[in-house]
């Protein structure tokens, strides 16, 4: 018994260690009887996104995996059980071990959508992140936002639908457009895409036609956090995510927040001026010097000209990865153009890790998820001295980057609406 | 409280009330070959003894000490991780030697970071959480400011721009290679280098010893210096570029001896106004050269107070 006791003291008050102090501790605790709000729906978001990841045999398991104080992990647990957004397993159970805990995903669903240039994907999961359907469309010749918010409802419905899930249990709705976007308004600034959007206010229109909150980002820094919760990038704080397609853009971590920036353009790096980019000024409307030329279309052009130059006569059109594919191949004209874009990319991964010192890049897009491209760039990038070598990854999630990214916010915005996240 | 300023060849010293109003100052050089981190904990020492005893203060009311040193600095450790300009200075852990020096909290942070905290504190930052200062004087590097906390980087090396690579510097100089090319331009030795390098113009001789005379110069209507800091400019304006997309600031602030120079901006500017993509509104330091003992100011009553209040807390 007496050992019993002893064991609860250290619970109480000597593991909890924060404050050694137990005449303050035990008078705050009456005082209050419990811990701060802000700390139990700190405690209670990070236990969920513990048991996204993985099943615990025990409690015991839960709480020391999530770094928690017991009291803190209590109070958590318990608020989770009256939100009824998770259950406990049986206690006892014979053959093999169950989990312990487990989220009750079907409390609620969440829809997270990326509007592309030319498709637009809605996927639905429950609150447990599993996701339940997917369903994908076309955006080609689509320009009034109204109609793509109708387009997002006909997929929404549609996947309901075959998944079952009850139409009025949407706790949240994520979206990426390709563009300037301003989250905190929830509005796309500014987008060449979808025949060029000005100031239009998506998020509330979104808000309005599904009664749920809905959250706006911009698709490359979408791709970034998608990266951060389950791709190349896992639980790094420094990193930036490079989509390079027909564009370049960056979404950039530091210190473990998004950079966004106060006019929401943060990592526009298509713009990027570095050696061997072309010198005369932007034209509004026009690709960037980075992009015009180490994005698909740059390439391209890059391969046109060195072709005419050397044979005389333009070869056929080929994508960025199939000139890649020539260079290791051993085409001469191709390895030209490889060797140009690699130094291209490592000047301007070499720029944005000088400035930030950023230790990590992670590649996407269709252009920067060529291996053959990352190969040539980190080649050049040994042999730059500086602080910090950085390093590069390819996306692991490649195109699903941006709709990871945009589930992770529907679901923080979710869980903040059930009441667990501040 | 005192904030001090460690250079390449002296320390200067400023001391504050905890309202953060100047009582004193005090310069000292280095005694020549005496720059040993031993012997510079043992000058700063005593020069803030001296300044103490100066303002007929006890020491022991000496709240906290900020050390403003231009190096790269891990502020965990409050280890100086290398200097350039000093000899025997790579992995000093300055913290702790100088607060075993001075019996008092000790805080080192890198000059640039200082100076922009100063210009956020209490120049022209005051308003915006997002900024860039841009310090250029003998080197060149940059303060970051995200959301009014300065951005430090995985390895504490953020704002390093004297390493970048920009179109401007890669066309002029394709000799010199490798390491801070960029620094070794815009800095003030580079912008003397090239005066010299442009040889005798049609104006003769023209006395010039320091950077600051070339852009005194020019804004006299010297077309040699016109010139120069029409190139100098131009390298600015490309870096001024690149971190306007990467960070997206709310302002960009120059500072240091040649960068507060208002030729060197006014320039700049010109070149900018043409390409009008994501560059914010570019301002000169409100501070000049005390931006970074001001910012040692700032840093030490912000963690000072909140020190004294814990401890009187702890008291009652």
């Amino acid at each position: 018994m007496r050992f019993g006791r002893f064991r609860r003291g250290i619970g109480q008050f000597g593991k909890q260690g924060e404050i050694s102090d137990r005449g303050e501790r035990s008078m705050a605790a009456a005082r209050k009887n419990r811990p701060a709000e802000r700390e139990v729906r700190n405690a209670a978001s990070r236990l969920l996104d513990a048991l996204r990841e993985r099943d615990f045999k025990s409690l015991g398991e839960a709480r020391t995996s999530c770094g928690l104080r017991k009291w803190d992990f209590d109070a958590a647990l318990r608020l989770m059980q009256k939100k009824g957004l998770v259950e406990k397993g049986p206690m006892k159970a014979k053959g093999p071990l169950q989990p312990c805990l487990r989220i009750r995903g079907e409390r609620g669903h969440v829809a997270a959508v990326d509007i592309g240039g030319t498709n637009l994907r809605v996927i639905v999961a429950d609150l447990a992140g599993t996701i339940l359907g997917k369903w994908s469309g076309s955006t080609v010749g689509v320009a009034d936002p109204a109609k793509i918010v109708q387009l997002i409802e006909e997929g929404l419905r549609k996947i309901s639908r075959q998944a079952g899930v009850p139409a009025n249990s949407l706790q949240a709705v994520a979206a990426g457009a390709p563009g300037v976007t301003d989250s905190r308004n929830g509005v796309v600034l500014l987008t060449s895409y979808l025949g060029g959007w000005r100031d239009v206010p998506l998020g509330r229109m979104l808000e309005d036609r599904f009664a749920a909150p809905a959250v706006i980002e911009n698709d490359v820094r979408l791709g970034a956090v998608g990266e951060r919760w389950k791709g190349s990038a896992r639980k790094m704080n420094d990193f930036a995510f490079l989509a390079i397609g027909t564009g370049i853009a960056a979404g950039i971590y530091a210190n473990g927040e998004l950079l966004r920036g106060p006019e929401c353009a943060a990592g526009e790096v298509g713009y990027l001026v570095v050696p061997g980019t072309p010198e005369e000024g932007v034209r509004e409307g026009m690709p960037g010097p980075l992009e015009s030329v180490i994005g698909g279309e740059g390439i391209k052009s890059q391969w046109q000209k060195e072709t005419q130059r050397l044979s005389g006569e333009a070869l056929h059109d080929l994508s960025a990865t199939e000139i890649f594919e020539r260079a290791t191949g051993g085409d001469e004209r191709a390895r030209g153009v490889l060797e140009r874009s690699a130094r291209i990319l490592a000047h301007a991964i070499y720029n944005i890790s000088v400035v930030l010192n950023c230790p990590l890049f992670i590649l996407g897009g269709g252009v920067g998820m060529s291996a053959i491209l990352k190969d040539a760039t980190e080649s050049v990038l040994a042999d730059y001295s500086q602080p910090v070598r950085p390093q590069l990854r390819l996306s692991s999630l490649g195109p699903d980057a941006q709709l990871f990214g945009a589930l992770r916010l529907a679901l923080d915005e979710a869980e903040k609406r059930i009441g667990l996240r501040l | 409280m005192v904030a001090a300023e460690l250079g390449p060849d002296g320390v200067v010293l400023l001391a504050a009330d905890l309202e953060g109003h100047e009582m004193g100052r005090a310069k000292a050089t280095f005694a020549w070959g005496a720059s040993s981190p031993r012997s510079i904990c043992e000058l700063m020492g005593r020069e803030v003894r001296v300044l103490l005893k100066k303002l007929k203060k006890p020491q022991e009311r000496l709240v906290r000490v900020v050390v403003s040193v231009p190096a790269i600095v891990d502020m965990d450790a409050g280890v100086v991780v290398s200097l350039s300009k000093l000899k025997d200075w790579r992995d000093v852990p300055l913290r702790e030697m100088l607060a075993e020096e001075l019996k008092c909290p000790v805080e080192v942070e890198n000059d640039t970071n200082l100076a922009a905290q100063g210009e956020f504190s209490l120049g022209a930052a005051r308003a915006e959480k997002n900024f860039v200062f841009i310090t250029i004087g003998e080197g060149v590097g940059a303060g970051i400011f995200v959301d009014g906390k300065v951005c430090r980087g995985a390895r504490w090396s953020a704002g390093e721009i004297g390493y970048l690579h920009v179109p401007s510097v890669s066309r002029e100089s394709p000799r010199i290679r490798g390491y801070g090319r960029l620094e070794k331009m815009l800095g003030g030795p580079g912008i003397l280098q090239s005066w010299r390098a442009a040889g005798m113009g049609p104006h003769g001789r023209v006395k010039v010893k320091r950077a600051v005379d070339v852009c005194d110069l020019a804004a006299a209507g010297n077309s040699r210096a016109r010139k120069i800091l029409g190139q100098k400019a131009k390298i600015l304006a490309d870096v001024v570029l690149d971190l306007s997309l990467i960070l997206n600031p709310g302002m960009i602030l120059f500072g240091g001896e040649v960068g507060s120079h208002p030729v060197l901006m006014k320039e700049v500017k010109k070149l900018l106004a043409g390409s009008e993509f994501g560059v914010s509104s570019i301002k000169l330091g409100e501070l000049g050269t005390e931006a970074a003992l001001w910012g040692g100011i700032a840093t030490g009553l912000e963690s000072g107070i909140a020190g004294l209040l814990h401890t009187a807390r702890v008291a009652v």
